[in-house]
């Protein structure tokens, strides 16, 4: 059984345009580059120009911009450029098994290339992971969390709706991490599915995998791993399961959360962080630049200088 | 056997598992891609298959983007 919750106006459109109009291999989703008569082309904010921040237009861009969500479902985002990259996390945290096609699913073989990609960007200073999901595999979800705790760059978590099972090592794997004062984060142990042989191996494993779920959590956060356990085997509280359902407050009082915010508290805290690396690194370099000068005589001691090769 | 940690029953989860669906892989912008082949001919992206960290920063190569493919 499942239900869902629906508060949407707008019909959910996909923007599909025919093979015919824009031929092979070609996104479907780039609405501007379609301009049949028929078709709904948004208008350019900018008049053409870059930069604009897209206010300008009056009153026909704005019925414009109203017609193409209402008809297309998408809005008309306006262009600009920022150091910061949004990571969302959202559906079930798809592993080594293709989910069938009625699950939303975040799949962790594109997250992981795509930190890297972050990492190693010159124009990206800074991660936010907003989070809204119910879970998922469990080595994944691992996965990706190691990989966003061991980043050098700033990285906050954003907990929107909910962030459960799986999405709470993600979420505690950030340097900061946030929930929105309506999300809630469910604790309840792992389950296995499948053919399970019933014996002490079985268990084994696990309470094995459990351990490392709950080391990885308590390592990342200030919550301690009695009361993550506590949480975990809780049976007053779910109808169908045992666990605990964490609302936004409740997760920042046991030390889960650091901070119940929304997406501007969010922002000012990455901005924040990603100011102060920078700051650290320029020190950083300073006090190199300064030791190794005093040590050698020169920063690049006596090889070819590194700016040169500008 | 799977080991999964959701709030969501298995039972959902893996609804219509069995029925299966064929994935083929083909060139999306010149990068390597796993599509999945909708039953109305529209196809969507599955996964990147590229060793350039790049290509999964690229918004057009996103799991989920729908595509057209050629006869």
């Amino acid at each position: 059984m499942q239900r869902e919750f629906v508060t949407s106006v707008y019909p959910s459109f996909t923007n599909e345009i025919s093979a015919n109009e824009i031929g092979a291999n070609e996104i479907v989703d780039d609405i501007s580059s379609n301009n049949n008569e028929d078709d709904i082309v948004p208008s350019d904010p900018d008049g053409g120009e870059s930069g604009g921040d897209g206010d300008g237009g009056g009153a026909a861009d704005d019925l414009d911009r109203s017609k193409v969500i209402s008809e297309m479902g998408s809005a008309n985002v306006p262009d600009m450029k920022s150091d910061i990259h949004v990571l969302t996390v959202i559906g079930q945290v798809e592993g080594h098994l293709v989910m069938p096609p009625q699950n939303k699913t975040t799949k962790y073989e594109h997250v992981i290339p795509q930190l890297v990609a972050v990492e190693e960007s010159p124009d990206i200073k800074g991660l936010l992971v907003i989070l809204n999901t119910v879970g998922g595999d469990v080595e994944a979800g691992l996965a990706i969390a190691e990989m966003m705790a061991s980043m050098q760059k700033p990285v906050v978590s954003l907990v929107l709706g909910g962030g459960h099972s799986i999405g709470v090592p993600i979420a505690v794997a950030a340097k900061h991490s946030m929930i929105a004062p309506t999300a809630t984060m469910t604790i309840h142990p792992i389950r296995m599915t499948g053919m399970v042989l019933g014996v002490q191996q079985s268990f084994d494993y696990l309470e094995r995998m459990q351990d490392r779920v709950i080391g990885f959590i308590t390592s990342h956060s200030r919550i301690k791993d009695e009361q993550v356990r506590k949480f975990m085997m809780n049976t007053g509280e779910l109808a169908r399961d045992i666990g605990t359902v964490l609302a936004g407050e409740d997760a920042v009082k046991c030390g889960l959360i650091d901070e119940v915010g929304g997406l501007g508290e969010a922002l000012a805290c990455l901005h924040r962080m990603v100011a102060e690396s920078r700051q650290g690194h320029d020190k950083n370099d300073k006090n190199k630049d300064d030791k190794n000068n005093d040590k050698q005589g020169h920063c690049c001691r006596g090889k070819k200088h590194l700016c040169d090769k500008k | 056997m799977k080991m999964l940690w959701s709030v969501i029953p298995e039972s959902v989860v893996f609804d219509g598992f069995a029925d299966g669906f064929s994935l083929l892989d083909h060139d999306v912008e010149n990068c390597p891609c796993r599509v999945r082949v909708g039953s109305d001919g529209v196809c969507s992206i599955e996964a990147v298959c590229s060793t350039d960290p790049r290509d999964y920063l690229n918004k057009n190569l996103c799991p989920g983007r729908r595509i057209f493919l050629g006869k």
